[in-house]
């Protein structure tokens, strides 16, 4: 009786179920074990487990499940794997196998099975939407910059006509008139609306981050000289107050540095003229860093503090309002968070979270021997070398014309005013970027070459193949130059 | 015949790290030089045949051997600079090989004919445990 009932909980269990003795045969199972497996109920039994699931080869990683569970006599392992019935179906197990010891010698093992295909199909399909959906908001935000960047462009050039027209007519008009007061306000406004797009479109214009891992103190370094700078000019006094420990940390040293800058500037700002203190914490914790910000100063308004990271937004009398969302950016670039608390009143702390490595392939600084700086001016991209170009760099300006081709940028200077060796392993790859870039319409010009450098290009005629100008700027115009846009 | 007034010898493990090493030695080696009449480009030339044979020397040579050696040594004497260069790849014969197609603008096989411009007399042998690529340079003008 007794018997007949476990033989029949067995036999419907939901989840399929074998178990196998330790010479490898398969002494038990139930019906959903067959089901999923695809064998019928009753050519399983008396089988070698070997018999049915070695031969066809593709089951590796199912047999391996259970190779692990005899070998190593574990409890308990679990384990999701591909499984390939014989009908050719492939399905998703999830395994639980167990050793079971009795008294002496080992009994078996009991091999649980569950049928998760469907579960695994939707966990993928989630996956893929996920990827899509950061490359769809990736693409909006490249085109938002390119937007921006146009508008910055279109923009520049008649504010710049206003503001002189209006300055030279302000000159020649009789002063303290309503004529002169207008021109003045013409003037001041068309001056405010060059800053406003300038700010654009340095926002716009982000370079990517180029991480490398620094000393914590260099960061301290930087931290004091610009509240020192700051404070002076604006007759503060700020009693800084830095907390360090020694380690290294990976970030964009111009880029965090920027950011960190506009942080340090607010916080003198916002000082009261009596002492002031700045509190500076920079502690790794687990894989990040964090850097926290504290002053004393007057704080922001509670009504203010959800706006301090929009654009344009700005409290004070002189200022754009792209510094705090400049530097948002910068530190989301870095895959890390800043945030704001402030207290009216009170004062403002502002933290920054980033990871602490980001990159394996951070180099540590000095141990290059050729940094690349770019820039991006209109549709040229300018890249700024310094150090030697050799076998030893060859790669890494490859890889960097790749990655701007890659993002369209196809214009590309390559400054070489700082280098001050180059071999014929270094001005090949310059070659070899020359005919990627050429391949898909664009074009590499050369600036500034040293005198060495230039005996070299001469020396394996490569004068011929690039254009070659005595500076950066000069470089640059030649492109603008090109087309129907030419000015001048 | 003149005397030898230093004499340098430097060996490393067939890899890039030693690139810039061997460079910077290079250009030490040419500031001890006294001639009055040494051109002013004399250290610039010897720093690029360096490192183009001693790139030669670490990646081109024919050896998978990864733990190979190059040797390097420099010999100043009153009137002129001797650089060689050893590798334990198979070689190659020097004859054979072909100038650059400039018109063509390949992407490398610039190395020889740098060598052999910037420097005066270049030789290359091969030999049973090691070849050597023996590169001269006056320190007057030849000629």
């Amino acid at each position: 009786m007794e018997s007949i009932i476990i033989q029949n909980i067995f036999e419907n269990l939901p989840v399929g179920l074998l178990v196998i003795d330790p010479r490898g045969e398969i002494i038990l199972t139930n019906t959903s074990a067959s089901r999923i497996l695809g064998y019928p109920g009753e050519a399983i039994p008396g089988k070698g487990w070997a018999d049915l699931f070695m031969l066809t080869g593709e089951n590796d990683a199912f047999n391996q499940v259970i190779v692990d569970v005899i070998w190593n006599q574990q409890l308990n392992l679990h384990r999701t794997v591909p499984y390939f019935r014989p009908d050719g179906e492939v399905l998703q197990l999830s395994i639980t196998s167990s050793f079971i010891r009795g008294d002496q010698e080992p009994v078996g093992i009991v091999v649980l099975l569950n049928d998760v295909t469907e579960i695994h199909a939707l966990h993928l399909q989630e996956t893929t939407i996920l990827e899509e959906k950061t490359r769809l908001q990736r693409e909006r935000t490249e085109s938002l910059n390119k937007l921006a960047m146009a508008v910055a462009h279109q923009l520049r050039n008649p504010t710049t006509a206003i503001g002189g027209f209006a300055a030279i007519m302000l000159k020649k008009a009789e002063p303290d008139t309503t004529a002169s007061r207008y021109l003045q306000n013409i003037v001041s406004s068309t001056r405010r609306l060059e800053d406003v797009v300038r700010s654009v479109h340095d926002y716009a214009s982000l370079p990517a981050v180029a991480l490398r891992k620094i000393p914590v103190s260099r960061l301290n370094d930087m931290i004091q000289q610009r509240v020192r700078e700051k404070a002076v000019e604006l007759s503060r006094k700020a009693n800084l107050i830095i907390e360090t420990e020694g380690f290294d940390v990976e970030v964009d040293p111009k880029l965090f540095g920027e950011a960190l800058n506009e942080i340090l500037e607010n916080a003198v700002e916002a000082l009261h003229s009596g002492e002031g203190v700045i509190e500076v914490s920079v502690s790794p914790k687990e894989n990040s860093l964090l850097l926290v910000i504290q002053d004393n100063g007057i704080g922001i308004a509670n009504e203010d503090l959800p706006y301090v990271f929009d654009p344009f937004f700005t409290t004070k009398a002189v200022g754009v309002g792209m510094g705090l969302c400049r530097a948002r950016r910068i530190i989301a670039e870095h895959h890390g968070d800043l945030w704001i608390e402030s207290i009216s009143g009170f004062g403002t702390k502002a933290m920054i979270r980033v990871p602490r490595t980001l990159s394996s392939a951070a180099a540590t600084e000095g141990e290059r021997s050729m940094e690349i700086v770019d820039e991006i001016i209109g549709k040229v991209t300018v890249l700024t070398l310094k150090g030697r170009l050799d076998s030893t760099s060859a790669t890494g300006l490859q890889d960097k014309v790749k990655a701007c081709a890659k993002n369209g940028r196809i214009h590309l200077v390559v400054d070489l005013a700082e280098v001050d060796f180059v071999d014929s392993s270094g001005l090949g790859s310059l070659v070899a970027c020359l005919r990627s870039v050429n391949k898909l319409g664009g074009d590499i010009r050369i600036a500034a070459l040293q005198d060495r450098v230039r005996a070299v290009f001469e020396l394996i005629r490569l004068h011929h193949i690039f254009e070659i100008f005595d500076g950066a700027a000069m470089a640059t115009t030649s492109f603008h130059g090109v087309g129907k846009d030419a000015k001048k | 015949m003149s005397a030898t007034a230093l004499e340098l010898t430097l060996h490393f493990l067939r890899k890039l790290d030693y690139l810039h090493l061997t460079a910077g030695v290079a250009r030490l080696v040419c500031e001890t030089i006294k001639e009055p009449a040494l051109p002013g480009n004399f250290a610039d030339e010897v720093e690029l045949a360096v490192s183009e044979a001693c790139t030669n020397a670490i990646r081109h040579v024919a050896g998978d051997d990864e733990l190979g050696r190059v040797g390097i040594s420099f010999q100043v004497s009153e009137t002129h600079l001797v650089v060689e260069v050893k590798d334990q790849g198979t070689g190659f014969d020097i004859d054979e090989v072909p100038l650059p197609e400039f018109d063509k603008h390949p992407e490398g096989g610039y190395g020889l004919y740098i060598i052999r411009t910037v420097m005066d007399e270049v030789q290359y042998l091969k030999g049973e445990e090691f070849n050597t690529l023996t590169m001269k340079k006056y320190f007057k003008k030849q000629g």
